[in-house]
């Protein structure tokens, strides 16, 4: 059990805009997969000396476990730029059997765990901060106190007046409130992954913003923005509602109706589903009015397939 | 139903997975087509994720700082690292994390198979791993200005070593069975090529002393790999920002090291250490005792090829292996057994070491005698003539630090008064100056180390002042320092022993 790294060619398709050519970017990314096991941290130490960035994995059940914590403040010591994949997205269906609107509520509390978490080591190092401002604000103080004694014994006027003239409001620039606001892990961010590795699936908020852009004739940076958190969609004019505006209705948030319950419906009509008739109603719903546009904004081709064939 | 899915979705999927009776099969196709992970992850790493170039210009300047001697080090290196430079003439920074065993047959130089025996199927994924590599050395090469044109010019180009190739004659069998180690690097800085070569930093090393023993060799470069999990593809050329395999530092690496095309001014980057160390230990033996130094080769090829291991013999002649945890005990013995050493290993009861100190009063068990004060035990001896009354109680820590710092103090104290006393017993005075000869050059280390060696009445008055220091029990410790008569452990350490007796029975040291 020792990590083990590869290198990934890849290569990408994007346009600028929606009507300009496809411009081919390529890219080589050197992923070192170490262990998970406590056993193994050393691994995962000096591997993160070696990367710039890191993607965690947290399994959607299971939550926030003690080597989480641990990886992650490797990340943060390392000042590597983490990335959150919540994986086996799958158990949520089929081993809890939640509804899209669960699941939704489950995976809203996860993030939440791994933002404390994330959330207390920036605070950690502020009150750190802290306390090294205010040592050395004393200091200065003290200095200047012994300073204006000395003084005091040659000549006794100027005592009050160097006593007064240390500024302790005055904050160094590395002692600056920080904002804590780009270490968080938010969908709409794009820095988390919703996975299923088993099945071989996994999305961004990203992607199904690009995905619903044309459909719902919202632009995708909207798109992208709302598509987690409460935030609706009215179902008569097709506008995006904030929770203010619900006036009573019960609507799905449409990161549950746009995403999840899609998911769930193609999960439901594989495996059976519990309600043997209810898979056609699921489906007439969500599932029927989307038109997927794969490949079409974001364009991916493994390019050395087709220079093979 | 599925196929309106399907529809809705509009992909496509072949129609031998949609009569496929197993759903997992239809799930992971519908969901490759629609949702692929690899896309979602990778697409997200490049948009999320810095660059090497952007992510180095934010780390390296902490990375340095935090090296060790980061004063010394050259600000063209300094500077190489944090602005990546790529370009050849820049100088090579690099950092092995660990040294990877690969065994002999799976190196790609010697990995090829026999012509004969190639069917058309695999003569073709033959070829198509060849020019996926050839388009991958190409991109590597391009660097960030791709050239998709090239491709014929890579072809021609990048004759890289011929391996893979099927026409190879059969390896001899005798090569497989040896273990072949490989740096796992990361390049910070410059371009790195076969047959370069580099001067190897060891953790210990500090640019402010490049000179200093052992000084660093310099080693020859003789492979490079790209890493694809457990296969390797060789490599002419890595550019900076890469993680690579990297042969030809068997012998110079142990564990982790630092790679620098100069010397004066390198960084240390394996300096730091980190993470934990091992705590279990446990005695290993071959079953076959004929096998023991097959077993202390496996056991020392392991010790370099897992970061977290350690291997030492005990004064018993035990062979200790040191790991991080069962698990990677049981890891680490099943790589013996298959890998390194090859033969059946026996493991004993895991060691736990026995290690003793002195805690605070409050937290000791209630002492057995309750007339006598902490600590003491009165011993009678057999004939009821005298009785011995023995007090152990901890030293102020201010005294053990005086003590520990002052070791060659102490030793020279010792060695001068035995010079003395060997002058009074034999009238020659041959014999005192031999012996504090001998002493010397050990003395002369330690000076260096702690500054001076402290005399006699100098040592006393600061031992005295390190006594004052002590806060609590200031006056159990009053004119103790005329009464110590020995220090421990083996006559230098921080441990004394104190006559109380009336009389002062003992010698004073």
């Amino acid at each position: 059990m020792e990590s083990s790294a590869i290198s990934l060619y890849f290569s990408l398709m994007r346009r600028a805009s929606a009507d300009a050519k496809p411009e081919q970017k390529e890219y080589l990314i050197n992923l070192i997969d170490s262990p998970g096991h406590i056993d193994f941290s050393s691994e995962v130490s000096t591997a993160s000396r070696l990367c710039d960035g890191a993607v965690v994995l947290v399994d959607a059940v299971e939550g926030v476990c003690s080597q989480t914590v641990t990886v992650l403040r490797q990340t943060w010591i390392e000042k590597l730029k983490p990335l959150l994949v919540i994986n086996k997205m799958d158990r949520l269906i089929t081993e809890l059997k939640m509804s899209p609107t669960e699941a939704y509520t489950h995976l809203n509390k996860l993030l939440e765990q791994v933002n404390a978490i994330m959330g207390s080591f920036f605070q950690g190092e502020r009150m750190e901060d802290d306390l090294k401002w205010r040592e050395e604000v004393e200091e200065r103080i003290n200095a200047a106190a012994a300073k204006a004694s000395e003084q005091a014994d040659g000549s006794s006027s100027t005592v009050f007046e160097n006593g007064d003239s240390i500024d302790t409001t005055s904050t160094p620039a590395e002692y600056e409130e920080k904002n804590d606001e780009d270490i968080y892990f938010a969908p709409e961010k794009n820095n988390v992954i919703f996975s299923s590795a088993v099945d071989g699936w996994a999305f961004t908020i990203k992607q199904f913003a690009s995905l619903y852009e044309r459909k719902l004739g919202i632009k995708r940076s909207v798109l992208e923005k709302v598509l987690w958190g409460d935030f609706y969609l009215d179902p008569k004019t097709k506008r995006v509602l904030g929770s203010k505006h619900l006036k009573g209705r019960h609507l799905k948030p449409m990161f549950v109706q746009l995403v999840l319950d899609n998911i769930w419906a193609v999960y439901e009509a594989i495996t059976g589903g519990d309600k043997g008739k209810g898979c056609v109603d699921l489906l007439s719903c969500p599932t029927s009015s989307i038109a997927m546009y794969i490949l079409d904004q974001i364009l991916i081709i493994y390019k050395t397939e087709i220079q093979l064939w | 139903m599925v196929e309106k899915i399907i529809k809705s979705l509009s992909i496509n999927i072949p129609p031998h997975i949609l009569r496929s009776r197993d759903p997992h099969a239809l799930l992971t196709a519908i969901f490759a087509a629609w949702l692929p992970l690899s896309t979602a992850l990778l697409v997200s790493v490049i948009g999320c994720l810095p660059s090497p170039a952007s992510a180095q210009a934010a780390r390296m300047s902490d990375l340095i700082e935090n090296s060790p001697g980061a004063d010394f080090v050259a600000p063209e290196v300094r500077d190489a690292m944090t602005n990546f430079k790529v370009s050849k003439d820049s100088p090579v920074v690099a950092y092995v994390s660990k040294m990877v065993a690969i065994p002999q047959s799976e190196l790609p130089e010697n990995k090829r198979r026999g012509g004969s025996a190639l069917g058309a199927e695999e003569a073709r994924e033959l070829a198509r791993k060849k020019r996926v590599e050839i388009a991958r050395v190409q991109a590597i090469a391009n660097g960030g200005n791709p050239d998709v044109g090239g491709l014929t010019d890579a072809l021609n180009g990048a004759a890289i070593g011929g391996p893979g190739d099927q026409n190879g004659p059969p390896d001899s069998e005798s090569k497989e069975n040896s273990e072949h180690l490989i740096g796992f690097a990361r390049l910070y800085s410059g371009t790195l090529s076969v047959g370069d070569s580099v001067y190897v930093l060891p953790p210990k090393f500090t640019p402010a002393k490049p000179h200093a023993h052992p000084e660093p060799q310099k080693a020859t470069i003789t492979a490079l790999y790209l890493l694809m999990g457990r296969g390797l593809e060789p490599l002419m050329h890595v550019p900076a920002g890469v993680v690579f395999g990297i042969s030809g530092l068997a012998g110079h690496v142990l564990k982790s090291g630092t790679l620098c095309s100069q010397l004066s001014g390198s960084v240390n980057l394996a300096g730091v250490n980190m993470g934990m160390r091992p705590i279990v230990r446990v005695a290993l033996e071959p079953v076959n005792p004929s096998d023991l130094s097959k077993m202390i080769a496996g056991l020392k090829m392991l010790e370099q090829s897992d970061p977290c291991a350690e291997y030492e013999v005990l004064q018993s002649g035990e062979h200790v292996i040191l790991t991080a945890g069962e698990l990677h005990l049981e890891r680490c013995l099943k790589d013996l057994r298959e890998r390194f050493a090859k033969c059946e290993i026996q493991q004993g009861e895991p060691i736990v070491p026995y290690r003793e100190s002195i805690v605070a009063a409050a937290e000791m068990n209630p002492p057995r005698d309750k007339d006598l004060p902490r600590g003491t035990v009165v011993g009678v001896t057999t004939s009821k003539q005298a009785s011995v009354r023995l007090r152990v109680r901890p030293l102020p820590a201010a005294v053990t630090e005086f003590l520990g710092k002052n070791a060659g103090a102490i030793k020279r104290l010792y060695s001068e008064r035995r010079a003395e006393e060997e002058g009074k017993r034999g009238n020659g005075t041959d014999t005192p100056t031999r012996q504090i000869a001998e002493h010397d050059g050990m003395e002369e280390a330690e000076a260096i180390e702690t500054g001076h060696v402290l005399s006699l009445a100098e040592f006393k008055e600061q031992l005295r002042q390190a006594f004052a220091e002590a806060k609590t029990e200031k006056e159990a410790w009053k004119g103790v320092i005329e009464q110590i008569t020995a220090f421990g452990p083996r006559r230098v350490g921080p441990n004394i022993l104190v006559d109380a007796t009336r009389s002062s029975i003992c010698g004073k040291a």
